[in-house]
């Protein structure tokens, strides 16, 4: 099945902000689609650094730590990572 | 603390000062302001006569070295809202301000012809500004600040503030004292500028000198260790547009929808091949603006102050824009006429959907050719308002004159709140920010109860869709606000990763000499959050006030992730009066306000 990926800010030079389409296995948790990317996308220490510390939008909703991480995706989820800044 | 009142009518300039029991009540800046707005400004003065002051403070904290501590503030009271305003701005004016030996100045009357003031050594002169009337604030500022002037900082208004523009911002270094019309306030008062000049060595030392640099240490030890602060240098808030477009926060069209497809265009990312430099105000590391270039388009020439997230929002999404170019275009102008963006992009948003709607015709904006996704004659649009010329005339009155001017229909399409126009962040997909727009003391602001754990998920988790609790922590919030805006601290230098509370109260214990603790300023942010709602009781305001627009409420989204949702304020108002100790009439307790005038 295939999902959306997007990268928001420094993730941008890792994931395209326009959308990434991948194919994944089904019952591919958003936990292992971020092992998954680790491997694919992911090309120093830094890199990976950053993608553990994204934060993660499944359709608008954020995934809560520990929670529906471990939750399977579904076929057209729209994944979107990003690293929090203040607001104003 | 030492005031200089300046009584611009009969010209007499004098001396005061703050006992340390009345510092220690309300800290300085918006606290100490509203203190001042409230004992000097007669109950239901007109916001542009001669008797409404217009006050700009400091803090004792600023200048000197604490990171964030740049926060000047300005107390007035509103044209556009007619309720407390409190206006801060970054950059250097309030410390030259506390260098030249003045904590505060207090600005009344009205002068016969056009003056600025001149700052220096604990003294403040009047003097003439004929020459400089109907400058631009660019024009002004390097009038008052020939190349080489060296500790020397100046705030002044555009032709949007001479001419009453009732959102017409007074500018510092490109810093905007906005939301409110602080420049038409200024401008009713025929003060075109205001020149500082002090050394900032001239500043007193905070005592003991060793406790506070240890302090110092830790807290830039944590601010180079943050990747959070790292990132937000290098976007500033700009970099916020996608993901809020992601969470179906971005209003869209004049608050139509939740999302915009162009949002990534528009992003603040895009700026950094633009980026000329990078810098940040005195003293502070996280250097979070930018100063750009623009490369195509028909304002090629223009460098301009890296805009931030609601300026883009404002010139963008709510346009329905994704052009970057006419996004900073718009910026530059509005910050050279001096007026705000947020209010002026809502203006353009409302004029958009009242042409699409026929409630205003071609023929009304003149030559100009506009609407949602033609922002080509925006600058011109915006130079018209500055002017109050042609549709200008309607549009400088803000969003809430203007719908009233022109009737029910268009009054449906005017998002603001108390008169202050709304900005980038939809309150249909996080209830807190409708809360905060609602019950901020003056109007529609996004600043005084941010809450990033439901804007942008950060922890502790929040449902950003849920109203049940959200009474409780934006009364929280903004208290805690109250208390930075007080002590100037920005409230992005401020978080566990750089200044914290704690760290305030032991800066704070220092310099008043005096124990101060976290749990003190908790009843000190109350004391100034009620002696606002105090202030906007005694000119007029109801609970019926604290309210959202009908653009807002009568909208449910239809599409994306705040599908099915538009707001309900009444059940957020009751928990939120619960939280404050108010009536359920939003009104203080006789208790409460002893205690906010420390009676």
């Amino acid at each position: 099945m295939q999902v959306d990926i997007v990268g928001l800010g420094e993730l941008r030079s890792l994931i395209s902000s326009s959308k990434m389409t991948v194919e994944i296995p089904e019952e591919t948790s958003v936990a292992g689609l971020i092992e998954m990317l680790k491997r694919t996308v992911c090309s120093s220490p830094s890199q990976t650094d950053l993608l553990q510390s994204a934060y993660i939008l499944i359709n608008g909703i954020n995934v809560e730590p520990g929670t529906e991480q471990t939750a399977y995706l579904r076929s057209g989820d729209r994944i979107v990572l990003y690293l929090p800044m203040p607001g104003g | 603390m030492r005031l200089v009142l300046v009584n611009l009518s009969n010209g007499k300039v004098s001396c005061t000062s703050i006992s340390r029991e009345v510092i220690n009540s309300y800290l300085g800046g918006r606290g100490l302001g509203v203190r001042m707005l409230y004992d000097l400004a007669p109950a239901n003065v007109d916001p542009l006569s001669d008797e409404n002051p217009l006050i700009f403070l400091t803090s004792e904290l600023m200048g000197t070295g604490i990171p964030g501590a740049v926060k000047t503030c300005i107390a007035t009271k509103s044209p556009l809202s007619g309720t407390v305003l409190m206006s801060l701005a970054g950059g250097d004016f309030g410390l030259r301000l506390r260098a030249a030996g003045i904590d505060g100045l207090v600005v009344t009357g009205k002068a016969e012809s056009p003056c600025f003031l001149a700052v220096e050594k604990g003294e403040v002169r009047i003097c003439d500004a004929g020459g400089l009337w109907g400058l631009t604030t660019d024009e002004c500022s390097r009038e008052l600040l020939p190349q080489g002037t060296q500790h020397t900082q100046v705030a002044c208004i555009g032709p949007a503030g001479e001419r009453g523009v009732l959102f017409a911002s007074v500018m510092s270094d490109g810093h905007a004292f906005g939301r409110g019309g602080t420049g038409a306030v200024m401008g009713s008062k025929n003060l075109k500028a205001i020149v500082v000049h002090g050394r900032a060595a001239d500043i007193p030392h905070i005592e003991p000198r060793d406790e506070f640099r240890s302090l110092l240490t830790d807290i830039a030890r944590r601010i180079k260790q943050s990747p959070r602060l790292a990132r937000f240098g290098k976007y500033g808030t700009s970099g916020n547009i996608s993901l809020v477009n992601e969470r179906g926060l971005l209003p869209t069209r004049n608050y139509s929808f939740t999302q915009f497809a162009e949002a990534n265009s528009v992003s603040g990312e895009n700026l950094q091949p633009l980026m000329l430099r990078r810098f940040g105000c005195p003293g502070c590391p996280v250097r979070c603006r930018r100063l750009v270039q623009m490369k195509t388009g028909p304002h090629s020439d223009l460098i301009v102050d890296g805009p931030e997230y609601e300026t883009i929002w404002a010139f963008g999404p709510h346009l329905e824009n994704g052009d970057l170019d006419s996004i900073l275009a718009a910026a530059w102008f509005c910050n050279s006429y001096g007026v705000d963006t947020i209010s002026m992009g809502n203006v353009l948003g409302f004029l958009a959907d009242c042409l699409e709607r026929g409630i205003l015709c071609p023929d009304d904006i003149g030559s100009a050719d506009f609407g949602f996704g033609n922002v080509r004659d925006v600058p011109d649009l915006i130079r018209l308002t500055a002017l109050k010329e042609g549709i200008g005339s309607l549009l400088a009155l803000g969003v809430k004159r203007a719908a009233q001017r022109l009737g029910e229909e268009a009054e449906g399409l005017a998002a603001h709140v108390k008169g202050l126009e709304m900005s980038g962040y939809d309150p249909r997909g996080a209830k807190g920010m409708g809360l905060g727009y609602a019950t901020s003391p003056r109007g529609a602001c996004h600043e005084r109860a941010f809450l990033a754990q439901e804007t942008f998920g950060a922890p502790p988790p929040m449902d950003r869709l849920a109203y049940k609790g959200k009474g409780r922590v934006v009364k929280q919030r903004q208290d805690e606000v109250a208390i930075l805006d007080s002590l100037g601290i920005c409230v992005f230098a401020a978080g566990p990763d750089a200044v914290t509370m704690e760290d305030l109260a032991r800066f704070y214990s220092m310099v008043s000499g005096s124990s101060f603790t976290t749990s003190d300023f908790q009843v000190i942010g109350e004391r100034i959050c009620n002696l606002e709602r105090l202030y906007n009781l005694r000119e007029g305001l109801v609970a019926a006030d604290d309210d959202l627009p009908d653009v807002i409420k009568g909208n449910v989204q239809s599409q994306g992730p705040s599908k099915g949702h538009t707001v309900e304020i009444e059940a957020m108002l009751t928990e939120y009066y619960a939280a404050r100790g108010w009536t359920q009439d939003g009104r203080l307790t006789r208790e409460q306000e002893i205690n906010a005038l420390m009676k």
